[in-house]
Parts: structure tokens; sequence; C-alpha cells
């Protein structure tokens, strides 16, 4: 029976958007019991197709044309109390972000609890013994005391699984999961998908699953379709479409996420430019009055980088791998142990004496919106660097300029504000800024995490083309096994603040030994054919900045 | 650019600015406007208000022009609005940079000093300071600048504090710049938004103070002030309203006019909280 009907949607946007329309002529069915998965990357629409759904856009959008039928009845005919019956009742939605669809000041349980209460469960006793029952299906642990808990006391997968509870209150016919679980990290992420597979084939729900990642689609859709830019580009059973893509945009996506080497990469053996010995790092924290909590995040890390070499540090959030970063650059104090810069010992010298080493080490960061001064032209943000190291104004700006060029950014860019540029471009931006004081090590903390998938794979080329021209070594720590692939000679992977395994990127990859290598890499999709992409038709990707 | 446009957007701001740069330039003529000084008993005592077209506001129990003492008094709530405002500014952004970017037991310490100076009572101290000291337009900018910085630089460490932990910050360390360069090209420019709209709240507030003070009798005795102007016209409320009127709504307006300015810049910069 088909369940969900989408015909010829167009959600059209404000003017002065990038483009005319959120959504333009998206049809779709959705059966009961399966799982269809729309795939797009940010901007693509995805989001809108969703809140359209719940009759929820935001405020200047609206259904320009087309129908939603839900068992056969046209969403837009029913009124507000009617639809408000139908949210969370028979459709039910699940948020990316976990902490931000609970309200913290009210324990889990309360929270269920309105929701039954809303649809009218009268009766106290009914009400917790379901919270208790869907706290318990959802897996989580000792469901009568966890349902008197707050959403900060739980980890990030809990906090999903009791958002998921929450959804299921009704046992809904169609469940929405809007991005459920990029915020976490590649082992709760299998976790959850599981228990979200599971739940659905018990049911015999429908999910409605919006995703960027492959991975997660591999795991779990039945039929997929791919969103770009609001159109519909291809749509087919999984197999079909992971392992036949007919679409170039599909290709060009599959290809993106593939762990293949972006070039073929020969181990150096050049000199040490960058050690790390025995580098310890508890963190204090005060819980309570009198308790201290101490976190070790960094636990006798050896580390050595020799000159043209990439080394991946990968682990999953929590485990070291930004505070080996931040310590490395000497943006931290180590407790104990030593961090060399091409053979100096750094850890312990004053900030001032550091200055003037710093041009040697430079970083690249996570966030391409928070990592330049919104205040500064992109001139001004590159030339802070060769300024701050003693070149003369005209230096600073002959370098700026050249350098804007060659991490592809257009002359213009000179002038005008981070702002005006997409998150990709923003990112070759605060490149540009730590190639213009010449440094011979790079450290790069997640540089591409917060990027579309097309987008992570011009940096990354981006990259290594750097690295060849300008001879540079390179410490890529990212959360993400595959880009490490893709970019490092050697890998080691970090869990708790120790480094559990280190060795050559091939081989570890081919025969990891630590257990929870062997998880991290569990969360890595089977690599699908490369590859019809060549940087030209990439290049035509970015060139429009995504706005908002 | 376009905070300049957000701001002209609201009426009630715009009316605001415009108002204040009426009244200053109206205080700064006041010389040339009034041709004789407020002090001067010029025409008959307790005037009426439009009835002699030489002293159209009336004038007050002893014949001196209220139209005069107005204009004047504006001098005294601009001059102290305006130098307070830049006092406090000056130590709060001072004491605040240092305790937000360093942190540590130098912010201990500072915020402990800045909050001895938070539970004192403003109006009290200020008397007692005037009191003490000469009442002279120095001793009172001194005295309510000296009970305003606090907030002012507590702001300032809190923008500092969250700003020192953004990653462009954290850049230019890595960069090298120094703890002055970052703090005057990275994280100031991004702090000043808030940081202008306390100010305008200092800046009113400090009107009101002087007001206070002057109706107390503790401002400049050779300044012609609105607080003084009510407080030598206070017994005469039954017949003549409008001594103590006048000068009242002129602090209303002025005070009114500097909070627009304030909400004004703060929807200006803040266009999404505008709601």
């Amino acid at each position: 029976m088909t369940l969900l009907r989408v015909e010829n949607l167009r959600i059209a946007l404000p003017a002065g958007a990038d483009r005319s329309h959120a959504l333009y002529d998206l049809s779709l069915q959705l059966r009961s019991g399966e799982c269809l998965c729309v795939v797009g990357e940010s901007g693509s629409g995805k989001s809108m197709l969703a809140k359209a759904l719940l009759r929820q856009l935001p405020t200047p959008l609206t259904v320009e044309s087309g129908r939603l039928l839900f068992r056969d009845e046209d969403l837009a005919n029913l009124s507000e109390t009617a639809m408000r019956q139908l949210r969370g009742r028979d459709i039910s939605m699940v948020f990316q972000e976990p902490m931000s669809a609970l309200n913290p000041l009210l324990r889990v349980g309360e929270q269920i609890d309105e929701t039954l209460r809303a649809h009218g469960v009268k009766s106290a006793q009914e009400r917790r013994r379901r919270v208790v029952d869907l706290l318990g299906y959802v897996g989580l642990p000792e469901p009568e005391r966890l349902r008197l808990a707050y959403p900060f006391e739980l980890s990030g997968g809990q906090r999903q699984r009791v958002v998921i509870a929450m959804a299921l209150a009704f046992d809904p016919s169609l469940l929405i999961a809007d991005e459920p679980t990029s915020a976490l990290d590649v082992t709760t992420q299998a976790q959850i998908i599981g228990l979200l597979r599971k739940i659905q084939q018990d049911k015999g729900m429908a999910l409605l699953f919006i995703t960027h990642d492959f991975t997660v689609v591999e795991a779990i859709a039945d039929r997929v379709l791919v969103l770009e830019k609001g159109q519909l580009v291809e749509q087919g059973s999984a197999h079909q479409v992971l392992r036949e893509p007919q679409a170039l945009y599909t290709q060009q996506l599959l290809a993106a996420v593939s762990a293949q080497p972006l070039a073929p990469r020969t181990l150096v053996d050049g000199p040490v430019v960058l050690k790390a010995k025995q580098l310890n790092k508890v963190f204090h924290s005060h819980s309570g009055w009198w308790r201290k909590r101490t976190t070790q995040a960094l636990a006798q890390v050896q580390l050595t980088l020799r000159e043209g070499e990439t080394l991946g540090i990968v682990g999953e959030s929590g485990s070291g791998k930004s505070t080996l970063g931040r310590c490395l650059v000497r943006l931290l104090r180590a407790d104990s142990g030593q961090v060399q810069w091409l053979g100096q010992d750094v850890t312990t010298l004053s900030d001032g004496r550091l200055r003037a080493l710093r041009s040697d080490v430079q970083m690249i960061f996570q966030d391409p919106f928070a990592s330049l001064n919104p205040r500064q032209t992109v001139g001004r943000i590159v030339m802070t660097g060769p300024l701050v190291q003693g070149h003369s104004k005209a230096e600073a700006e002959r370098r700026a300029r050249s350098l804007l060029v060659l991490v592809g950014l257009p002359a213009t860019a000179f002038e005008r504000y981070p702002h005006e540029f997409s998150g990709g471009q923003r990112q070759r931006i605060g490149i540009a800024r730590a190639l213009a004081v010449e440094p011979k090590i790079l450290i790069a903390d997640e540089c591409v995490s917060a990027l579309d998938a097309l987008i992570q794979v011009q940096i990354l080329e981006l990259l290594e083309d750097l690295q060849r021209r300008l001879k540079l070594s390179i410490v890529f720590i990212t959360h993400d096994l595959r880009v490490a692939a893709r970019l490092c000679d050697r890998i080691a992977v970090m869990q708790g603040g120790h480094v559990v395994e280190q060795g050559e990127t091939a081989a570890l990859l081919a025969h990891p030994h630590h257990a929870y290598t062997q998880t991290l890499l569990r969360g890595c999709p089977r690599t699908a054919s490369p590859s019809t992409v060549t940087p030209e038709n990439l290049e035509s990707k970015e060139a429009c900045p995504n706005h908002g | 650019m376009r905070v300049l446009k957000r701001f002209v957007r609201q009426p009630s701001a715009l009316i605001g600015a415009l108002f204040l740069l009426l009244l200053a330039a109206l205080a700064l003529a006041a010389p040339w406007l009034t041709g004789s000084s407020p002090w001067v008993m010029s025409t008959q005592p307790m005037l009426a208000p439009f009835h002699d077209p030489a002293h159209w506001l009336g004038s007050d129990l002893l014949g001196r022009d209220l139209g005069s003492g107005l204009l004047y008094g504006a001098r005294v709530s601009l001059a102290v609005g305006v130098l307070t405002s830049l006092a406090t500014l000056l130590v709060g952004l001072l004491v605040g940079a240092l305790a937000g970017y360093f942190g540590g037991w130098l912010d201990g310490v500072l915020m402990r000093i800045a909050e001895f100076f938070q539970i004192i009572p403003q109006l009290v101290l200020a008397v007692i300071l005037v009191a003490v000291l000469e009442p002279s337009l120095g001793t009172i900018v001194l005295a309510i600048a000296l009970v305003a910085w606090p907030a002012v630089a507590r702001l300032v460490r809190s923008e500092f504090l969250t700003l020192r932990q953004r990653e462009f910050v954290q850049a230019a360390r890595v960069l090298g710049q120094s703890p002055w360069g970052i703090i005057s090209q990275q994280i100031l420019p991004n702090a000043l938004a808030p940081l202008l709209v306390v100010m305008t709240f200092v800046m009113a507030t400090a009107i009101l103070t002087e007001s206070a003070l002057a109706f107390l009798g503790l401002s400049d005795p050779e300044a012609m002030s609105w607080g003084y102007m009510i407080n030598a016209s206070r017994g005469l409320l039954r017949d003549a309203w409008w001594m103590s009127f006048l000068p009242g709504l002129a602090i209303v307006l002025c005070v009114l006019a500097v909070n627009r300015v304030g909400e004004g810049l703060r929807v200006a910069f803040e266009p999404g909280r505008s709601l």
C-alpha cells in the first residue's frame, strides 16, 4: 500500500536566493515497511521536503504547487487541528541534533510523557508504563532510572535514542529522520542506524531517511532518491543507485566518498621535522563542590613527522586528537613530554620567544565560518601572518595576492569579506592564511569535516597539490578514516588519549590490529568504483557559493 | 553600511538621534542664541511661557530666562553624558580586556575590584564623592564613572572570553600575532557592537545622575543645569508649574532619545534578534 505520495512538489524560494525553487517538481512514493533515503548535499532542499510534509516550512516559504498525499489524503486540506493530531501520532520526526530536540530543563521521562498526554493518554500510570517500555525498547539501559535523567546527563547516542523513543510513542506509520546520525560518532552512528532499521522492520513503518552520507544509505536504504539543488537526479533501489549509478552527479558523489588514495604515494625518508615525545595532558573540571573530574586527554603520545610526509591522526570525538593538534602547534602546553619543531624543543618556550618560530608550524581549522575574522577583508586576513612576522606591507600584499590565486580563489577575493564566500572557498582562504608565512609544517584539524563531500575532495586535492609543490609536511587530524586514507602516508589511530595503532596507510587498512581500528573501519563504506570524476567537472560545483 | 541602513529604518531610533544632534547643536550655539547668561535676571520673575516674545519660555522666580537656562543646561547634561561615557569606556575596556584575554589570577583580582565598586549604590557614592571633593564638572564625571565602569568591564570581559576561544583568534595566535595585536585587530572589532549599545545606557544613566546631583544642590555651582532649575523652582510647583516642568521634560526627552538610539543600535547590530 502506498502510504505517502508526493506529486510535483514545488517550493519557491524568495527572490535573491541562489535559485528559484528549494524543490522543483519532486515526485516520490513511499510504501509501508519501506525505507527511502533522500540523499543530497547541504542546500539541496532535502530538509525542506521533511518540513513540507509536516507543514512546518519556515515562514516566507510555501508550497507553490504539487500535492502531498498521506493515505490518499491531501495534507494541504487538513485543518491545523487535524494536522496537529497527525504530527507525532501518525507522522513523527527525528532530528539531527538531539540536544536541541530535547528540552534541557525537563527529565527525559517527562518529555515523552508530555507527548503522550498531548495526544490524549489520560491515565498517569498508563503513561508511565509506556515511557518505561519505550525507553527500554530503544535499547536504553535501566529505563526505570533513566527516565529521571536530564538530557545533559546522557551521551549523544543516548539522547538520540530518547528522541527516537519520543517519536515512537504512538507507533507512527511514517517516521521522518533528518540526518539523525550526523552529529554522532561512527560507532554510535552504526548502533542508531541498526536500531532504526530494527524498529522499522518490527513495526512495518515507513521510514523517510534524509542524509548526505552514503555510508548510512548503504546500511539502511531500500530505495534511494538523489537530489541536486532541489531537482531529482536519480531514483531507484539501493543496489541500483549505489552500484550502477546512472546520473553523473550520483557518480561524483559516490566517487567523492571512496577511500582510494588521491595520488599514488611513496613513503618518504626525509629528516624528522616534527616530533612528539611522551606527551601527556590532563584536563581538570569541577563537578559538584569538592569532586574534581580529570580527563586524560593525552597519554604518552609518541609521534614523528618526516619532511614531505602526511601523517593522519584518526579518532572519535573525545579521543584527544584535537588536544594533540593544539599541543603540537603549542596553542596548549603539554603537562609533560616534549614537542620538537625542526629539532628544537618548544614544549616550555614562552609565548614571546615562540612567536618568532611560529612561521614554521601553521594550522588549518575546522570551522570555515568561525576561523575567519568577519570584520576583516580576505586580503587583510591573509596579510596578517607576514605582517606580524616582520615583512613589509608590500611584501605581505604580494604574498597574499599570489596565494589567493594559488589556492584557487578569484583575484577579486582580496578586497571582499569572508561572508561573501562559500564554505569550501573559506577553507581555501584559511589555507592561504596559513601558507602566507611559508610554513614547513601544516596541522589540519578536521579541516574538511564541515564540508560537503564534493567540496571535501577539492580541498583534499588542493592540500595534496600544495604539499607536492611546497614540500609541506602535514599532520591531518580527522574523525573519518576514509578521508585520512585518501591523503595520508601513515595513520595513527587514537582512543582515550592513547595512540592505539600506528602504521603505513595501506597496511593499516588491510590488517588493522587493534579492535578499535577494526570498528572504525567497519564504519567506512565499501568503495564504489572510481571514477568518472575529473577535477574539471568538479570545479563547476563550487563556482556558485552556496547561500544559507 | 548595512548597520547604518538598518538603524535609519527604525523611526524611533532615527528621531532620537536627530533630537540629540539638534540638542547638541543648540547647546553649542547657546551663547549666540540667547545673548545673555542664564544667571542674569533679565525680566520680571515668574513670567509664564508664550507671553513675552523676548522670553517665550518664561522666566523663573528671580526673573532668569528659562529658555536660556534650558540651553545652557543641555551643555552640562550632554557634556556629562559624553565625558562619563568616554571615561567609563576607557576604564571598562582596559580592565575587561585584560581580565578577559589573560584570565587566571589577573582576571580574579580585577573582577573582585569591579564587584567592590558594583555593590556600592551609585547615587550614594556620587553624593559622597562630590561632597568630599570640590563640586565641578570633573568630579561629577569622576563620581559617575567610578560606579559605572564595572558593568562595562564585565561586558567586555565576557565578550573577550567567548571571542578568545574563536578559531580566528587562535589562528592569529598561531601566526604569531602579539597579544596587543590580537586584542586590537581580532577581538575588539567584533566586540564593538554590544559595547556601543551599553555605552548609550551608561550615557543615559549619567545624565540622570547629574540631574539628581544638581537637584540636591551638589552640582557645579557655576553651571546652569536642568536638575538645578527643578530644584530652584520646586517650591512653586503649584503656582508656576512650568518652571519645573520644562527642565523635567528636557531630562525625559534627552534620556529617552539616548535610550532609543541605544535600542536602535542594538537592533541594527543584531538583525536576527530584532523581533
